[in-house]
């Protein structure tokens, strides 16, 4: 290749190659994604967000909590619950059934036991067993008139830490201009905040001062979305109430900025609360008690 | 290679050197300029990192606001200018051919050093953009591309009126990088800024094609033109085989564009796929390439400048290293154990800091004193073997603590039966370590943004005494 031309045609050609790949298919599969309905939740997913929202989008923008935070949710595969919902006309069979059930699945179940299953429904017959074991179980079942279904649990280190009930797929970021999945986590992930940390009071003294709310966290504090002023007559009802430790001193008080409230806003409106298509589960309301983030939890 | 087997009169050399003057010494003083803002940026960041109460009341300084800062300044700052320049002196060195247009490059620059200062002011001022490698604010693209416009255009001419016609293998790529950084911002910047941008995960996949292409293909064959520059005229020994280039420049040309994807799962399976393969791809070729280097370098004894050539080496493995870990970073299991640790930062330090960085530099010690024609100043800790040690230590100091340190935060990430406090800690020594090399690095910044400061005043206070004895000997 001696030629100038010959250089700039090829560099060219494989430009444009590169260009139909990475931005011009990409564009055309899913930049024409929409909203979908889900049943589950009765309504179109996901919510286009409100205008609080946005200017709390903005601040985390600005202030690149990307850098340390993601808001990926991980998944490593899928374990199966089954579930017995009905016994039907013929319990005798389904008896049966149930101690055949629990021999395939390596276990060993009385006919007592069975019969303690049959009366307390929904009864959980196995518990996180694979899909061919699921569906091996179901199948016994099908001509005993019973009803059984398997519940569908999402597996993976990020689930088990309750950061999501599933993993995040490309429509849970229908609405967001610019992206912020991040790619470091240098801080846990956020893509299911809202849900899993529920308290206003909690994320507002957080971002004031992380360490007042837990212990040894490494988050920096964003004291410049709160105003520091002597507290004139009657505290201001907005004022945060801090340990003597994280106090601004006697005669003030740390009063939340707008910017502060529109950013706990935002976080708050950080959930995945639904199953979707490309990532199934079985759904239930979210109970906050649950939750297992006990490096997040109030310092003691 | 090149000149060295050139019949051409010193005195055309000169005059090659002489058209290439000013430019490149205001480029090249630009350029460590913002080396050092980069490095001191990085190396505030990298103290946040485990002191988190440290500059904390203030938004312009947060943590997540030095790192896009450091990271555009040091490429488009830094490493794109350094950059234009060893590429300017390639391009008019192998060619035999004065530089064209040296005003054009002149007002390209500034406008370049405007847009970026906008930039940077914008995103430290609230303006982040939230995209990797495009942090600054949309306005400054079109900026950027008009300034390019000037310095890529006036090297493009001077290629095109080359004396000498046969391409050695750093004029391809030189080229290729010249071609796809316009193409690629134009593209991007487009896509991701506009009226009409882009929606959803079709976003992620945009920016992750610009910063590969960033990356391997721009930046990357900065470094690997002057790899194949520099082995050759250090050793004093002809590069072992044009086509073995030849095979690798269009190997990392049709898959250096879509490398680095690494697995995420909320982007579509195929993306995953086709970043591993290509980065295989990518990985072969600098195999390839090293082989090139390594049978060029046999029986070639020191060399003329046995630091520099040390150096060129030491570069090369970098990034040969850091393409081999990112061919294995991008396979699904690896990908899953070393995703969002600090495994990714470790690779650009490698790749960005370790091979184009080190490149850049020895490039700017080799050819400034010969554009010039003044000597470097020597002597004390302002040397440049302390100099590059230093920054070299530094690099591969950082480069090694995030990758190990981002290994093990990954496996830690990994087990479930592990808090996120333990995963923090888990990286947290190897945080604090690094804070000693950034130190290094900002140290070596500092000390050639002297030489080089140095360098340009004594060009000027020459200049202006050619000026002062011509006029005189003018009124006489």
């Amino acid at each position: 290749m001696q030629k100038g031309y010959q250089l700039f045609f090829g560099i060219l050609a494989v430009m444009v190659i590169s260009w139909l790949g990475l931005v011009v298919f990409p564009t055309v599969q899913l930049g024409h994604q929409s909203t979908r309905q889900v049943k589950e939740i009765g309504r179109h997913y996901p919510s286009e967000p409100g205008s609080i929202v946005l200017n709390g989008r903005k601040v985390y923008q600005q202030a690149g909590c990307v850098a340390c935070h993601t808001q990926q949710v991980r998944q490593s595969g899928y374990a199966f619950d089954v579930v017995l919902n009905e016994v039907g006309d013929f319990p005798d069979s389904v008896k049966q059934i149930l101690v055949d059930a629990a021999k395939l699945a390596g276990k060993a179940l009385s006919g007592e036991e069975a019969s303690s299953q049959m009366a307390q429904l929904p009864s959980t017959l196995l518990e996180g067993v694979d899909r061919v074991t699921a569906e091996g179980v179901i199948r016994l079942f099908k001509d005993s008139g019973a009803k059984v279904a398997a519940n569908i649990l999402p597996l993976g280190p990020d689930i088990q830490r309750g950061w999501g009930p599933r993993q995040t797929v490309g429509l849970d970021y229908l609405y967001d201009q610019p992206l912020l999945m991040g790619q470091q986590r240098l801080g846990p992930d956020l893509a299911n905040v809202g849900a899993r940390l529920t308290d206003r009071d909690w994320h507002l003294k957080h971002l004031y001062h992380p360490r007042s709310v837990v212990d040894g966290s490494n988050m920096p504090a964003y004291t410049y979305l709160f105003s520091v002023q002597p507290i004139d007559g009657e505290p201001s009802p907005d004022a945060l109430e801090l340990s003597e430790a994280f106090s601004a001193g006697e005669g003030m008080e740390v009063v939340p900025k707008p910017e502060a409230h529109a950013l706990v806003d935002y976080l708050m409106s950080l959930r995945i609360e639904n199953p979707v298509f490309e990532a199934p589960y079985m759904f239930t309301q979210a109970d906050p008690s649950d939750i297992n983030n006990s490096e997040m939890q109030p310092a003691q | 290679m090149d000149e060295s087997s050139s019949s051409k009169p010193i005195s055309d050399w000169k005059d090659i050197d002489t058209s290439y003057r000013f430019p490149t010494l205001f480029l090249v003083a630009k350029a460590t300029g913002w080396l050092l803002i980069s490095t001191l940026f990085s190396l505030l960041a990298s103290i946040k990192m485990h002191s988190p109460e440290f500059l904390s009341n203030c938004s312009w300084v947060t943590y997540g606001v030095l790192v896009p800062a450091a990271r555009n300044a040091f490429i488009y700052g830094f490493a794109l200018q350094a950059g234009f320049a060893a590429m300017l002196w390639m391009t008019m060195r192998l060619g035999q051919v004065k530089l064209r247009g040296p005003g054009f490059i002149f007002i390209g620059m500034i406008l370049w050093n405007l847009a970026l200062v906008l930039g940077i002011l914008g995103l430290m001022g609230g303006g982040l953009s939230g995209y990797a490698f495009l942090d600054m604010p949309g306005f400054v693209y079109p900026m950027l591309f008009t300034a390019y416009a000037l310095i890529g255009g006036m090297a493009i001419l001077t290629f095109f009126k080359r004396q000498v016609r046969e391409l050695y293998p750093s004029q391809w790529f030189i080229y290729a990088s010249f071609y796809w950084f316009p193409w690629m911002l134009t593209i991007a910047s487009y896509a991701l800024f506009s009226s009409e941008p882009a929606r959803g995960i079709a976003q992620a996949l945009i920016n992750q094609w610009y910063v590969s292409g960033m990356t391997t293909i721009v930046l990357g064959f900065v470094g690997l033109a002057l790899v194949q520059y520099f082995i050759p005229k250090l050793s004093g020994r002809d590069l072992y085989s044009s086509h073995l280039s030849f095979f690798a420049f269009w190997m990392m040309l049709l898959f250096g564009g879509l490398t680095g994807l690494l697995e995420a799962q909320s982007l579509p399976a195929w993306a995953g796929v086709i970043s591993s393969v290509c980065s295989h791809f990518v990985s072969l070729a600098w195999v390839i390439v090293a082989y090139n280097l390594w049978k060029s370098l046999q029986g070639s004894g020191r060399g003329s400048d046995p630091f520099a050539l040390l150096l060129v080496r030491a570069a090369a493995l970098s990034g040969l290293v850091g393409a081999l870990l990112t061919a294995w970073g991008s396979r699904p299991a690896a990908a899953e154990l070393v995703q969002f640790s600090l495994f990714l930062p470790g690779l650009t330090w490698l790749q960005l800091f370790g091979f184009v960085g080190t490149l850049l530099l020895v490039s700017i010690y080799y050819f400034l004193p010969r554009v010039t024609e003044l000597p470097w100043k020597s002597g004390g800790i302002l040397s440049w073997k302390g100099v590059m040690t230093c920054y070299f230590s530094g690099v591969s100091l950082i480069s090694l603590v995030y990758l190990v340190g981002g290994w093990k935060q990954g496996k830690t990430l990994a087990d479930a039966s592990k808090s996120f406090a333990e995963v923090q800690a888990a990286a947290m020594t190897f945080i604090r370590i690094s804070t000693v090399g950034e130190l290094l690095v900002f140290v070596a910044a500092l000390m050639v943004c002297l030489k080089v400061t140095g360098m340009l005043i004594a060009q000027l206070r020459a200049y202006i005494q050619c000026c002062c004895s011509c006029k005189s000997e003018a009124t006489q």
